[in-house]
Order: C-alpha cells, then sequence, then structure tokens
C-alpha cells in the first residue's frame, strides 16, 4: 500500500512538479503534457516510417531515405524511398491529424454537451457521411454528373456533403427542439437512426461492392496518398488550433449554461460555434479514412484522468494522445497479419480499452453525479 | 446603490425599489411570484420588457455581459456535474470576467481564490472534484465563486433549499459576514424567519408585485403573511429579541 503511495506521489511528482502554487504546478503539468506528447509522437511517427509489411528498415535508413527523396523532388526516386515518401508518410500524416481531429473534436463534444459519453459522431456526422460515401462506392453517385466518376476525392466530398447534410439536420432540429443540450444528443441520435437505415437498405442492394463499402465504414488509412492527407491535414489543423482558442470558454460552459451565460459568454452562440467547427472536422476526418470509433470519446477521458478537468490541459493532451494512439493502431493494424490490412477502428478499440479501464478503475469517481 | 426594476411583462409587474450598498436584503415571496424572473433580469440573462436597472447610478441595459458580470455575480441553488473540475478551478472561473491572460489566470488572481477559499472554509478540499463534497460545501463553493467575481451586487438564489438547519445557519452567516465590503447581496429564501434573523432588508413580492420593502421586524406581521401566502401564521419575537414565524395549519379543499 505505501509502496504504491509512493508510487503515485512520485508520478505526481513527475507531472506536477514541486511547484507552491496551483499555477505552478499547472505549467509544469503542461510542459509535461507537451515534453512527453512530443517525443512520443517523434517516436511513434519513425517507427511509422520505419515499419511495414514489405519491408522493415532501422530509423537512420529510413530517414536517410526520407531526406533523399525530398532531395530529389519527387523524380528518379528508388524503390525504398518511394516506400517511405510517397507511402508510409503521408499515412503517418493522416493517421497523426485524424488521431488529433478526432479527440479535440470529441472533447470540445464533451463538454459543451456535458455528457461523458458523447463521441464526435453523436450528431450524426458519420451516419450521413457514410449514407453518401456508399451511395458512391456501391452505386456510382456523382452528384449527377458534377464530379467525374473516377476523381479520388469522390467518396470524400460525398462522406463531407453527408456528414454536414446529417449535421445541420441535427442542428435543425435541436433548435426548433429548444437548443438545449439534450435536444442535440437527442436529435443527433434520431437523425443518426434515419441515415443508418438507409445505409442498411444500400448495403442490402450493394451486390459485390460490399466488402467495398464494408472497409471504407470500418475505416482505414491503407489507400492515403499525399494528396489525400494534405486534404486532411489543412482543415483540420486550421480548426484544430481555433477550438484550442477556446479552452477557457469551455472550461466555463462546464459549470451550466446559467452560469457559464452569467459570466458574460454567449453560451447558445458558443455552443453551435464549438459544434459546427468539430462536426466540420469530423466530417474531413471521416472523408478519406472511414469511420473510426473510440477515439474520439476516449482520448479526451483519458487526458480529463490523467491531467484533470482544465481543457487548457484536456486539449493539448489531446493532441498529444490522439495522435500516439491513432498513429500505434495504424501500425498495429498493418502488422498483426502481414499483407492483410485489419480495420484501424477495431484496433484502436483494442489498444484503448484496457487502458481505459484501468483509469476508469481508479480514477471513474470523477464522473459520479 | 440604486436599483429600479419595472416591467410589464406579467411575471414581474411594476416593480420598483432601490436599496442601498452593503447590505443583506432579502426576498421573500411564494413560489412563481417572480423573483428568479428579476434576479435574471438583473444580471441581463432575460431582457427586460421596459423599464430600467440601475447599478451605482448606471442602466445594465447597453453594457455588454463581461461588464454586467463583473458588477453582479450570482449564486446557483445547485450545481449540475461538474464533469471533473476541481473546487479550485470552479472557484478561479470566478475570475473568468477579468481575465487578461491568453492561457492562465495570473498570480494575483491565485492569491484571491487562495484567499477566498480559506475564508469560506473550503481550502482544505481545494483538489477535490465538485460532486465529491456535501451539499453545504458546494454551496459554499459556489458562493467563493461568485465572491471572486469581485462584484457590486451577488444574488443568491434559494441557497439554503435542500441543506439541513445547521448549514443552513452556517451560509447565512457567511453571507452576512461577506456584505460588509462594498458588496450588496441579494437572497431569494422561502424561510422567513432565517431571512428575518440575518437580513438588513426584506424585499416581499406576492404575483409579480412588490408588496412591501423594509426592516424584517417591522414588514413581517401576521396580515402581511395571510396576504402574501394565504396562510395564517403568528409572529413572534422570542426570549433574545429574534423574530420568528409560525405557520398554522392549512385547510385542503377537496373536491
Amino acid at each position: 500500500m505505501s509502496e504504491e503511495g509512493g508510487f503515485r506521489a512520485r508520478m505526481r511528482g513527475i507531472i506536477d512538479g514541486h511547484g507552491e502554487t496551483h499555477m505552478q504546478r499547472k505549467r509544469h503539468r503542461m510542459k509535461f503534457v507537451l515534453c512527453t506528447g512530443t517525443i512520443l509522437t517523434v517516436i511513434i511517427f519513425i517507427a511509422m516510417l520505419c515499419i511495414g509489411p514489405t519491408k522493415t528498415m532501422g530509423p537512420i535508413e529510413a530517414l536517410s531515405n526520407l531526406f533523399s527523396a525530398i532531395g530529389k523532388d519527387g523524380s528518379e526516386m528508388t524503390p525504398e524511398e518511394v516506400m517511405v515518401f510517397s507511402s508510409r508518410l503521408p499515412r503517418a500524416l493522416a493517421a497523426l491529424v485524424v488521431g488529433v481531429g478526432l479527440s479535440i473534436a470529441g472533447a470540445g463534444y464533451q463538454a459543451v454537451i456535458r455528457n461523458p459519453l458523447v463521441d464526435p459522431y453523436i450528431m450524426g456526422v458519420s451516419s450521413g457521411a457514410g449514407t453518401l460515401a456508399i451511395a458512391v462506392i456501391a452505386f456510382d453517385f456523382t452528384f449527377f454528373g458534377l464530379i467525374s466518376s473516377n476523381s479520388i476525392y469522390l467518396v470524400a466530398i460525398a462522406a463531407i456533403v453527408g456528414g454536414l447534410l446529417a449535421f445541420l439536420l441535427t442542428m435543425t432540429l435541436a433548435n426548433r427542439a429548444g437548443g438545449t443540450t439534450n435536444a442535440y444528443v437527442l436529435s443527433g441520435v434520431v437523425i443518426g437512426l434515419v441515415f443508418g437505415a438507409f445505409q442498411t437498405m444500400m448495403i442490402v442492394f450493394s451486390g459485390n461492392k460490399v466488402s467495398d463499402v464494408l472497409l471504407w465504414l470500418f475505416g482505414s488509412f491503407a489507400n492515403i496518398t499525399w494528396e489525400k492527407a494534405v486534404f486532411i491535414m489543412v482543415p483540420v489543423i486550421i480548426i484544430s488550433l481555433l477550438i484550442f482558442r477556446y479552452a477557457k470558454e469551455l472550461n466555463l460552459v462546464l459549470l451550466g449554461e446559467n452560469q457559464a451565460s452569467q459570466m458574460g459568454l454567449n453560451v447558445k452562440r458558443f455552443n453551435a460555434l464549438i459544434l459546427t467547427l468539430a462536426s466540420i472536422m469530423t466530417a474531413f476526418c471521416v472523408a478519406f479514412c472511414g469511420i473510426i470509433g473510440f477515439v474520439g470519446l476516449v482520448v479526451p477521458h483519458l487526458c480529463r484522468m490523467l491531467f484533470g478537468g482544465d481543457h487548457r490541459l484536456v486539449l493539448p493532451g489531446s493532441i498529444a494522445l490522439g495522435g500516439v494512439l491513432m498513429m500505434a493502431a495504424d501500425l498495429a493494424a498493418r502488422m498483426i497479419i502481414p499483407g492483410n490490412e485489419l480495420p484501424v477502428g477495431a484496433i484502436t478499440t483494442l489498444i484503448g480499452v484496457p487502458v481505459f479501464a484501468y483509469l476508469l478503475f481508479v480514477r471513474g469517481k470523477m464522473y459520479n453525479g | 446603490m440604486d436599483k429600479v426594476y419595472e416591467n410589464g411583462y406579467h411575471a414581474d409587474r411594476d416593480v420598483s425599489f432601490s436599496i442601498p450598498s452593503g447590505k443583506l436584503v432579502g426576498l421573500i415571496g411564494p413560489n412563481g411570484c417572480g423573483k428568479t424572473t428579476m434576479m435574471r433580469c438583473i444580471n441581463k440573462m432575460h431582457m427586460l420588457t421596459s423599464g430600467d436597472i440601475l447599478i451605482d447610478g448606471e442602466s445594465v441595459i447597453p453594457k455588454t455581459p463581461t461588464e454586467v458580470a463583473k458588477l453582479v455575480s450570482n449564486v446557483p441553488a445547485e450545481m449540475t456535474a461538474s464533469f471533473g473540475l476541481t473546487v479550485f478551478e470552479t472557484v478561479m472561473l470566478g475570475r473568468y470576467p477579468y481575465l487578461q491572460n491568453m492561457w492562465w489566470e495570473t498570480d494575483e488572481d491565485e492569491t484571491l481564490v487562495e484567499e477566498t477559499l480559506k475564508k469560506f472554509g473550503v481550502h482544505h478540499l481545494q483538489d477535490r472534484a465538485l460532486n465529491m463534497l456535501s451539499s453545504g460545501e458546494q454551496q459554499r463553493v459556489l458562493i467563493a465563486k461568485a465572491y471572486v467575481q469581485e462584484p457590486r451586487l451577488m444574488l443568491v438564489d434559494e441557497p439554503t433549499s435542500h441543506l439541513d438547519m445547521k448549514f443552513k445557519l452556517e451560509v447565512m452567516e457567511y453571507l452576512k459576514a461577506m456584505v460588509k465590503k462594498d458588496m450588496t447581496i441579494l437572497v431569494a429564501e422561502h424561510d422567513i424567519s432565517l431571512m428575518a434573523r440575518y437580513c438588513d432588508l426584506c424585499v416581499i413580492m406576492k404575483k409579480g408585485e412588490l408588496v412591501a420593502i423594509g426592516e424584517p421586524k417591522k414588514v413581517i406581521t401576521p396580515e402581511l403573511i395571510k396576504d402574501v401566502y394565504g396562510v395564517e401564521a403568528s409572529v413572534g419575537i422570542d426570549n433574545e429579541g429574534d423574530l420568528y414565524v409560525l405557520p398554522k395549519r392549512v385547510k385542503i379543499e377537496q373536491e
């Protein structure tokens, strides 16, 4: 018992430092989050470049291939350079960014809706995105000929449009129902069910395309190219930074709508803003990679349990852990059965659950009441 | 401090009064008499239909929410789930209207919060999650949060409604002790005896209208209680000179 107490105290010392005041301890905690986050991210990122089913190389070899490929400006690359630069690097970047994006979106949703069960798909984004993506994959839906049927962006754009459509329907319904947090959750569930029903019907009639459809729905980073990675990265980074700026306000809304608006915050407008930003970001995250569950639900909770409920620590923590968890899951997804890609969403769950269960066991009391 | 309140909206009809600075003011009236509506109008959570509210002679209507938040703070009857925020973090949120730094609060803010936590006897609980405290402790934390907001007027809505006798008295003692600065406190509460014991002034409302305002011992009479609540009550003074109200049984009208 005393040994464990000593261990915990030592861990606290490492995370919090030995500052006299709360602010000193929080600043130290922030430094801890940033340092360990950066170190872990860099380690796994480099591992993503080194390890693959066709060839595994050492970190130095991988980096030298990477830099020589960058030096060559894309022409006359050796097969190793192509592997690292054109295949593994965009895939690693996409996994990193989607992990971060879903985690930040999840943290924002949970704070605004004040419900720990909420994940980025609560507003129906995933169901809407899935419905239109299936329409494209299985039924060659091309927005009535607006987009060429062999464009690499077709599924992505369909997913984004579908996600935002579902989100707008949810918002409209929720605002009609009074705009309370419960109205958001219930509307999201209802709209999600409607799109889910369309999905099931389309899957039944999708014939030999059913495996393509399921592959998309389960989520995967297998076919990420540079164009696709950039297409996800730019909006996700911008929106993450925007949400990041509102860390203090996210703390404030935890006190409840009345208290927050009494402190000078326009709560209705703020909630709508965060939900919109998070939903757009979620739509971009699922655009190419499909619906990857669990990360957006669990990473914010992990951060709350590790670093406390203050969003000025939860958000940086989500960036650090979200990217790391997603990259690790993707690495596992392509390595567990070499030559066969496992659905990355299943892996995130399998990695995350034991960690989450342990923390829930130790720190779960914070959600009581 | 002047506060004039008139409202055409039927929740509050032509209510107008002013209270001096540095007083503990009790707001008494039956359920649905417009107490909460009035409080919400004062801190601009609801818009006035007509009339005006003046704090230090200045109208709140043209002020931004942040400016109002520096003048008026409020203490809710209870707190919903705090989502893992600690007592310290909750109280620190009271400094939100004053924050200048991009990210962290200043050391001055922290000193103020520390002192306030000590003052309200919750300093030893500062790293606990809010939802792990007892109701009385939670109420003190919420008052501390309203206090670090450094308002001119603090609105307290039924602070003791689910507290037992001792916690009720404690909360009122804290409110009474706080009022000595240049801060006025307006408390809505159902326990008239408790109000009479602690308040400097009583404002009595019925069906959205002002019935009486004045020192508790002068305004609280059996006739007034009959008028406002429709209940027969004996109002007396105990051996130590404190006022008490003892309601009689009422007859339930059955069909």
